[in-house]
């Protein structure tokens, strides 16, 4: 009914540019969609810890590195990328502690995340496919490596629809350009209007969020009103001619639509808007979490508005093949601080109820040093690594799966990457075996004929 | 269908599980205290392993269910000792060789059984002391599961598989067949589109320019004969090749780079497209189009220069995007097989092939086997070689092949000694490069902090011999690398029979790992004819496979193409699914008219011009626009023509030929200078400024221009028969306000307003432009959507120049600009007609 007035008004005749054009400007109703069940979270905020993420510096402890330093490895090493530049196995300088109520370890690198361990979801016991970065990267956001198939995101969008008619449902701040580029917030064979909206910040001159084509520097505000009326009554003009078509309406509410995200997102994208105290809790202006601390502040500022997915990612700075020592710290440092911020500030707002935040890398690293590159570092581990959920129907304070005593290789309760993806689907309401997306005489689905929801780590 | 009966089954369960749960605890209580011979009677089986089977195993694996997951089911004792695909689950009294055993344990990746959860430790127990002690199951009369075989027979007779007729002289032309059909369905066909109509959409849909602005002056477009002249002025344009080689490069997935995880430059990729574009301008027999892509390098040839050609044709098999740092070669080679039978089978034979992989195809009768039948001739073909920068390298590198007089020759003795050499060179040569740049850019002062510096003299001083010295630098790198290039012959990206030429193993679940039976290398037995090619057995097989593909009794061949032509020119194809001609595809609109139209295709020598003529000569071609009639919303039955967008290359190149930059020509070797190695962080070096036609702008893989992006260009690592038509809101920002688009329109509008003002004014003065208003209207809708405006459109125009151009300086480009900005974003330009 909605949609057949709306065309009605479409229809009919408008000469002049001003007349309907921008009717029906004020917000729109979603068309979120039914889930498949009741969903435990209406939406991701994806934290992508870009180059891998020592799991046994961070938070999988095993203290047999330190006592076992320096010699070999007991047993072989799986499949590597190159078993000839790795040496024994190497220990690890940072001290421990327990934190929390629930007693999660955490590395002396990371004490903001220490200080929100109660509200977090470990999974130690991730493993994927994948030794090199763009195989493991695939993966991690689209399931795949070999071809070419929708990210995550543009999934949730399919299965989820809007909650906010202004925005897009998916968007990715900051996105790498290596590692897949495109393929990791694209929509493949899903209709276009899935895949990612990209926004840059890091790069940003102005320190601001900037859209491709949001705004023009040739007409102001009320010229551009002008012109989209005189594109509209162009339009309007042919469509008469030829009676109902979808494919010129669709055009002509897409220019209403693109007039209505001009007029929203730079309001959703002002940082400004927020408090001192906010900007502090995140490390917004101050180094060296300046960076991603406004890229979490912006998800959370997305999130609130309604984006369905949010993914940042970090830059490519975790990949400690050396000088692990030096490096991790200041890997640790630009992201600890912003990230648990996102976790307090989201559940301070009623937000992390039902907000999943995900942080995790393309994989992990070794237990043994790799030592072609100067000073020591470790290698990339996709057999076993450690990620964090957070919110949205997660078990708070709690830890799922473990690796072997060097933190290897995952042996208990073991997560495959697509079991993370059907988990990521079943929180949000969706089953990883229903939602699918026929393409080329083929059912589609995210998971492809894999994937089990972790049921252990459903609050 | 089935996933919801495995649903339901799931809800009937529950009722199930609470009856054994009372036997289950008795089970737990006694399990320890069983001794050995209790799991080596039938009594064991049935009290603690079948009810066990039965919760957690039947819904998938048994025939009450009717389902058999992995061709297994476990209600027998056959059931098990045959196996399903993977083979035997259960080797009595061996738990290593129990593929269930390890199952049950989540040890077999991607085989975690039951999917929803792990048993519990004491069903595990049970289960292994029942497999230890010899599986004992007293179920001995029960059947393994019925392994459906496809019958092939009977998959011929669906449509697409049946053999074509012959054409006859007396068979209908185009026009009757469409008209008898809308008669029957008392549907009324619309009027003949006026002449402006016509001009824009032939000018389109074969050249993918906008028409001429002295066309309508020149033909006469109401007059049949000028019609024929004006379509044939078209066809032999080499924009005609420009246009259709580009709808072929989107089934050939074709790209200058591999894209995925390592995105490497592919430097030679642009001779085999400017071949295509050559070839369709040649007007090359398709028949003959194909064959050179499949298996060019094996064709005989009188010339060097014929041979070359062929090389580069077979670029086709190798342009895909692959995972080239893929840890197991083998698991590699068989994903390469995979992408090229993939596309194969889409563009060529519309069949999607690649579901054959892991198992029979579920809906077409393409069993396992006939897939790697295909790719045993795929792995007797040598597409990846060696690594690319180093012999420890992880990425692979692919088959090249010399050009000219002994060119390949040269080419293998000077990969063999200086392929390394040569790689490290081409990159030293781009680090030069990219220093001088970077010291002779704006942004030196930043980088190296000058502009702190206390003495400028001095800093200009160290800056002037910091250039000399990158100079110097350049030129070294220039020199070592045109010495090595002495000796390299140029070369195409192009594929040559393995030295070991092999069948393949059928691999079961398509784990590269899970060998099966080996299959003779072939072709689709569905279709097949009498006097198939025989593959010699020290050939690959590639020249029979072409020969196959392109033989007249191929049943798809020629009609998977003919369709693809009415596609562009109808926006729908007769079969609508183009990529696919299986069970799971669309069945033609008119079998016959296709049958018809695919046989004098193949009469008239497989003949590219003389279909697209035959079928733009048409009345249904000819038809204006109409709303759908309510009998026919979807048009199926052409009473009208289709209105379709403008591509996004044809956005681009109109705003530039209206611009009166549109370069003519094509592109050679411009990434000749990149580094080989990924490109994806290139930046600014991939951002090519090149005013000739969007088809020969480089495509880099995941960095594909905004336009392109936006506008539903094809996808470039998939066969891309028909582009997504979508609508959203991004391309309107693009119209608003890409750089692109304002400057485009500020030239177009300059170039207007140029013809009204004398030589030396800027702009029209207020009394001067007033008077000119219908002129200076009607002239930017000829220009830019090449048809007079009608009086709304005018006065409506007329309106908005007045909002503009209001105040002193008159009538400015930058009024100029907004007008003609709003008649490109407009629909009037963005749809034909």
């Amino acid at each position: 009914m909605q949609l057949f007035n709306r065309r009605e008004v479409l229809r009919s005749a408008a000469c002049g540019f001003g007349g309907l054009a921008l009717a029906g400007l004020a917000s729109q109703p979603t068309w979120a969609q039914p889930t498949h069940f009741p969903a435990k979270a209406k939406r991701v905020i994806f934290l992508f810890m870009h180059g891998g993420v020592s799991q046994m510096d961070s938070f999988d402890r095993k203290p047999v590195l330190n006592e076992q330093h320096g010699n070999a490895l007991p047993f072989d090493l799986p499949g590597l990328i190159r078993p000839d530049r790795l040496g024994k196995v190497f220990g690890v300088k940072w001290d421990w502690k327990q934190h929390g109520q629930c007693g999660q370890w955490v590395s002396e690198l990371f004490p903001h995340t220490a200080r929100v361990v109660d509200k977090l979801c470990f999974i130690k016991s991730l493993h994927t496919e994948g030794e090199a970065h763009g195989q493991a990267v695939l993966r991690l956001h689209t399931g795949e490596a070999a071809f070419d198939r929708p990210s995550v995101g543009a999934w949730v969008s399919y299965g989820l629809g809007n909650e906010n008619e202004d925005l897009p449902a998916f968007v990715t701040l900051d996105p790498p350009t290596m590692h897949g580029g495109v393929r990791l917030y694209g929509s493949s064979f899903l209709p276009a209007k899935h895949q990612a909206m990209q926004v840059q910040l890091a790069k940003s001159p102005n320190k601001r969020p900037q859209i491709a084509n949001l705004s023009s520097e040739l007409l102001s505000d009320i010229r551009q009103k002008e012109q989209v009326d005189a594109i509209t009554a162009l339009s309007r003009l042919h469509l008469q001619q030829v009676g109902h078509d979808p494919q010129l309406e669709g055009v002509i509410e897409s220019y209403e639509l693109a007039y209505r995200m001009q007029s929203i997102a730079p309001d959703v994208f002002d940082l400004e808007q927020e408090t001192q105290e906010t900007k502090d809790l995140y490390g917004v202006d101050q180094q060296p979490t300046d960076g991603f601390a406004r890229q979490c502040l912006l998800a959370r500022r997305m999130a609130e508005a309604g984006v369905r997915f949010v993914q940042v990612s970090t830059g490519y700075h975790w990949d400690h093949h050396g000088n692990i020592e030096r490096d991790l710290p200041d890997s640790a440092a630009q992201t600890d601080k912003p990230a648990a911020a996102l976790i307090e500030d989201l559940d301070r707002r009623g937000l992390l109820d039902d907000t999943l935040v995900v942080w995790a890398g393309e994989f992990g690293r070794t237990p043994v040093a790799q030592i072609d590159r100067g000073a020591p570092g470790r290698d990339h581990n996709p057999h076993g690594y450690t990620i964090w959920m957070a919110g949205g129907g997660v078990k708070p304070g709690y830890a799922h799966g473990a690796t072997d005593e060097f933190g290897y290789l995952a042996i208990e309760d073991k997560v495959h990457m697509h079991d993370l993806h059907a988990t990521i689907l079943h929180m949000l309401g969706l089953d990883h075996e229903r939602l699918t997306y026929r393409y080329a005489g083929r059912d589609f689905r995210l998971t492809d004929v894999y994937g089990r929801v972790v049921s252990a780590i459903i609050s | 269908m089935s996933k919801q009966r495995r649903k339901d089954r799931r809800v009937y369960c529950v009722p199930v599980l609470a009856a054994y749960s009372r036997q289950f605890l008795l089970a737990l209580l006694t399990v320890y205290s069983l001794s050995a011979t209790n799991a080596e009677e039938p009594a064991f089986f049935r009290e603690y392993i079948e009810p066990l089977l039965q919760t957690h195993c039947y819904e998938c694996h048994s025939h009450e269910t009717g389902e058999a997951n992995g061709g297994l089911v476990l209600d027998s004792k056959a059931g098990w000792s045959v196996g399903g695909d993977s083979g035997p689950a259960i080797v009595p009294a061996s738990l290593d060789k129990s593929l269930l055993w390890r199952a049950v344990n989540y040890k077999e990746n991607g085989l975690e059984m039951p999917p929803d959860g792990k048993l519990s430790d004491n069903d595990l127990l049970l289960i292994k002391k029942w497999i230890e002690r010899g599986a004992i199951d007293p179920r001995e009369d029960g059947q393994a599961a019925d392994r459906k075989s496809i019958d092939i027979e009977a998959g011929r007779q669906w449509w697409s598989f049946r053999p074509l007729e012959s054409p006859h002289l007396s068979d209908s032309n185009i026009d009757e067949y469409i008209n008898s059909r809308l008669q029957a369905s008392g549907l009324q066909p619309s009027s003949r589109a006026t002449p402006a109509v016509l001009a824009r959409r032939l000018s389109y849909d074969l050249t993918g320019l906008p028409p001429d602005a002295n066309v309508p002056s020149q033909y006469d477009l109401s007059d049949d004969q000028q019609y024929t002249d004006y379509v044939d002025m078209l066809l032999e344009s080499e924009r005609f090749g420009e246009k259709w080689g580009r709808h072929w490069l989107d089934v050939a997935r074709y790209a200058d780079s591999n894209g995925s995880s390592f995105n490497v430059p592919f430097h030679n990729a642009w001779r085999y497209r400017n071949w295509v574009i050559d070839a369709i301008n040649r007007n090359m027999p398709v028949d003959e189009f194909i064959r050179k892509q499949i298996a060019g390098d094996l064709l005989a040839t009188d010339s060097d220069a014929e041979r070359d050609e062929n090389f580069i044709a077979t670029g086709y098999l190798l342009l895909g995007s692959k995972v080239l740092g893929t840890f197991d070669k083998e698991q590699l080679t068989l994903d390469v097989i995979d992408e090229q039978l993939d596309t194969i089978g889409k563009s060529l034979l519309g069949m999607t092939l690649g579901c054959a992989r892991c198992h029979d195809h579920k809906f077409d009768p393409l069993p396992q086997a006939d897939y790697y039948a295909l790719g045993g001739i795929m792995a007797s073909t040598s597409t990846l070689v060696d690594r690319i920068g180093g012999p420890k390298d992880d990425e692979s590198d692919w088959e090249r092949r010399g050009l000219g007089p002994g060119g390949d020759e040269k080419l293998s003795a000077f990969l063999q000694e200086h392929r390394y050499e040569w790689v490290k060179a081409v990159g030293k040569r781009f680090q030069a490069q990219k220093t001088l740049d970077e010291l002779s850019g704006g942004d030196f002062q930043s980088s190296t902090n000058f502009a702190s510096s206390a003495d400028p003299t001095a800093a200009n001083e160290e800056h002037r011999r910091m250039i000399v010295a990158a100079t110097e630098e350049l030129r070294d790198a220039e020199r070592k690398l045109a010495d090595l290039l002495a000796e390299m012959p140029p070369h195409a990206m192009a594929v040559r029979d393995a030295k070991e030429i092999k069948d393949l193993e059928i691999r079961i679940r398509g784990v590269a790992s899970s060998k099966g039976e080996t299959v003779p290398r072939g072709f689709l037995r569905v279709a097949s004819y009498p006097g198939l090619p025989v593959i010699p057995t020290n050939q690959s097989g590639r020249l029979q496979l072409a020969q196959w593909i392109t033989s007249p009794h191929n049943p798809l061949t020629a009609r998977v193409f003919v369709n693809r032509v009415w596609k562009h020119l109808f926006r729908e194809g007769l079969v609508r699914s183009v990529d696919n001609f299986g069970t799971t595809g669309e069945k033609p609109s008119h079998p016959e008219l296709l049958d018809k139209l695919a046989s004098r295709f193949i009469a008239r020598g497989w003949n590219l011009k003389w279909l697209v003529r035959e079928i733009v000569m048409t009345e249904a071609y000819r038809r204006a626009m109409r709303e759908p009639d309510a009998k026919d919303p979807e048009n199926r039955l052409l009473a009208h023509q289709n209105r379709r967008r403008l591509e996004a290359e044809e956005i681009r190149d109109t705003l530039l030929s209206l611009r009166g930059d549109l370069e003519r020509g094509a592109n050679e070797n411009i990434l000749q200078t990149l580094p080989i190695g990924d490109a994806s962080n290139l930046g600014e070096y991939l951002n090519i400024r090149d005013n000739r036609r969007t088809v020969y702008q480089p495509v880099i893989r995941t960095i594909e221009p905004q336009v392109l992006q936006l506008f539903d260009a094809a996808s470039n690592t998939m066969v891309t028969g028909a582009r997504p038509r979508t609508i959203v809101a991004p391309q309107s920002l693009y119209f608003l306000n890409s750089d692109f688009v304002q400057t485009s329109s500020e030239a177009i509008g300059s170039r207007i307003l140029a013809r009204y003002v004398e030589s030396g004014n800027e702009s029209l003065p207020h009394d001067d432009y007033i008077h000119l208003l219908d002129d200076l209207t009607a002239d930017m809708m000829r220009t830019i959507v090449a048809r007079e405006p009608t009086s709304h459109e005018q006065s409506l125009l007329k309106q908005y120049i007045m909002a503009q151009a209001d105040g002193d300086p008159g009538l400015t480009a930058h009024d100029m600009l907004k007008v003609c900005q709003a008649i490109i974003g407009s629909t009037q330009f963005q749809f034909l007609d």
